[in-house]
């Protein structure tokens, strides 16, 4: 098992295009990530969630052969989460379902694993607040926050997940923490 | 996800990519769809820069020291720019906008950065196809063959057949101490022009080349026009001469089927004023080729 666990993502996916057993790796190696960013993303249902990240998964494997290592691996399944998240919103064109009244303490505090965006936007808020305003933002602002602070990419990694420009991907971030502030006060969310 | 259920996950996916007999598509086809956004990309930037060629070579054949003696700078401006080619351009510039957004790393590139180098690639290889002739090349087929060729593809040409607003476009014809025009119409203007132009005129010009002229229209009926400026034109030359093609300007045109021939395709009043004309306008022609 250590064997697998030492080995680059390029090296899981040559094994994977010959042999899908070798698929479970990449599986076991990205799933928490992604289901932390579908649910921090789109407050959908657990099982929902689920489904989703499997529909992810079904993607990347069909689409193995389209990497290359011009890009991060990590950045180029982040890129189908992203596009598929975005799909399931336009099929269902619907507003976060409120999963986050259900969400427990703990599952808080892990998807608001770090304190970087309250330190950035200087707001103290409680941490289950944050998802509150984030879901009251719109989604482009509510996902660039999520990547850069809750993510923790950097801003070439985001332009790669979004596909837009570094530069407009940092006046995006800007303009999302400016928003954010705004809808924090304009809620008087625990300020 | 909690632990057996992440176990759980990951078996089930492992299992139906099994029973649904799933396998990664194959490398060729994302090859193929990069190579062909590269080549669609490509060939918008040819077309585009062959457009630029058209436009370079229709405004740099645009007369522009008549535009003073126009009514304004302006209104010459606008009526004369090329704005067929300049849609034509900007079509393809989207066109090859979108190829390169859809390249693999084309999301990088500011929308405005890409529209921008589109744009100069363009005209630095427009400016390269004009330099080889491929732009009057183009305009001359056009201007031989196209429909709407004086309403589109040359709105230089649209301006300058107005003779109410005092332009005239066509092919002369020198005719002992006389200067003739035919217009793309086919109608026959007997020019006045002052003796000293006229002098000058009779040296410099041939029959058969095509001019614009600003001047005044004495009678339209008449077909008589006063000359006061008197420029060739280069663009849209292809297009007035269209006439020549017609039977009795080809140079095996001998036969009286073929004179019967022209006469109905000419106006009337042509054939009352000047019966002769057909044969000898033919003859002009001919010895000018």
């Amino acid at each position: 098992m250590d064997n697998f666990l030492n080995k680059s993502d390029s090296e899981l996916i040559n094994l994977t295009l010959k042999n899908s057993d070798f698929f479970s790796h990449i599986i076991d190696r990205y799933k928490d990530r992604l289901f932390a960013y579908i649910i921090r993303l789109s407050n959908i249902s657990k099982e929902d969630a689920e489904d989703l990240l499997q529909e992810i998964f079904l993607k990347i494997y069909l689409n193995l052969n389209e990497y290359n290592d011009n890009l991060k691996f990590s950045s180029w399944i982040y890129r189908i989460a992203h596009n598929q998240v975005i799909s399931r919103y336009r099929k269902t064109k619907s507003r976060p379902e409120g999963y986050l009244n259900e969400i427990d303490e703990t599952l808080i505090n892990k998807l608001t694993s770090n304190d970087d965006l309250l330190k950035e936007i200087d707001l103290k808020i409680d941490k289950k607040n944050i998802f509150k305003i984030l879901y009251l933002l719109d989604y482009k602002y509510r996902e660039v926050l999520i990547l850069k602070y809750l993510e923790e990419k950097s801003y070439q990694e985001i332009s790669d997940i979004i596909k837009k420009p570094s530069g407009t991907v940092a006046s995006m971030i800007n303009k999302a923490k400016e928003k954010f502030r705004e809808v924090a006060k304009e809620k008087k969310i625990n300020l | 996800m909690e632990e057996n259920k992440k176990d759980n996950f990951t078996k089930n996916l492992l299992e139906k990519i099994k029973t649904d007999k799933l396998e990664p598509k194959p490398r060729w086809q994302f090859l193929l769809k990069n190579y062909l956004i590269w080549i669609f990309g490509a060939l918008s930037l040819l077309f585009g820069s062959l457009a630029t060629s058209v436009i370079i070579y229709l405004l740099k054949h645009n007369n522009w020291q008549l535009a003073e003696k126009s009514d304004s700078f302006w209104s010459f401006f606008l009526l004369t720019i090329p704005y067929f080619w300049l849609l034509f351009l900007a079509l393809f510039i989207l066109i090859i906008f979108y190829n390169f957004k859809h390249t693999k790393k084309g999301y990088r590139y500011k929308p405005l950065h890409i529209i921008i180098v589109a744009v100069l690639s363009s005209i630095i290889i427009g400016e390269v196809f004009y330099l080889a002739g491929f732009s009057k090349k183009i305009d001359d087929v056009l201007g031989a063959r196209a429909p709407f060729y004086k309403e589109m593809l040359n709105p230089q040409l649209h301006y300058w057949c107005n003779p109410d607003k005092g332009r005239l476009a066509g092919v002369i014809l020198k005719e002992n101490n006389k200067i003739a025009l035919i217009d793309p119409s086919g109608k026959y203007w007997e020019l006045q022009i002052g003796e000293d132009q006229l002098k000058l005129i009779s040296e410099y010009y041939s029959s058969g080349q095509v001019v614009n002229i600003l001047g005044k229209t004495i009678s339209f009926e008449e077909g008589i026009f006063q000359v006061e400026v008197f420029r060739q034109a280069i663009s849209g030359d292809e297009f007035i001469r269209r006439f020549r093609d017609r039977p009795c300007f080809n140079h095996n045109c001998q036969t009286p089927k073929d004179l019967e021939r022209f006469r109905q395709k000419w106006p009337e009043h042509y054939f009352q004023r000047f019966p002769e004309r057909p044969e000898e306008i033919g003859m002009i022609i001919r010895l000018n080729r």
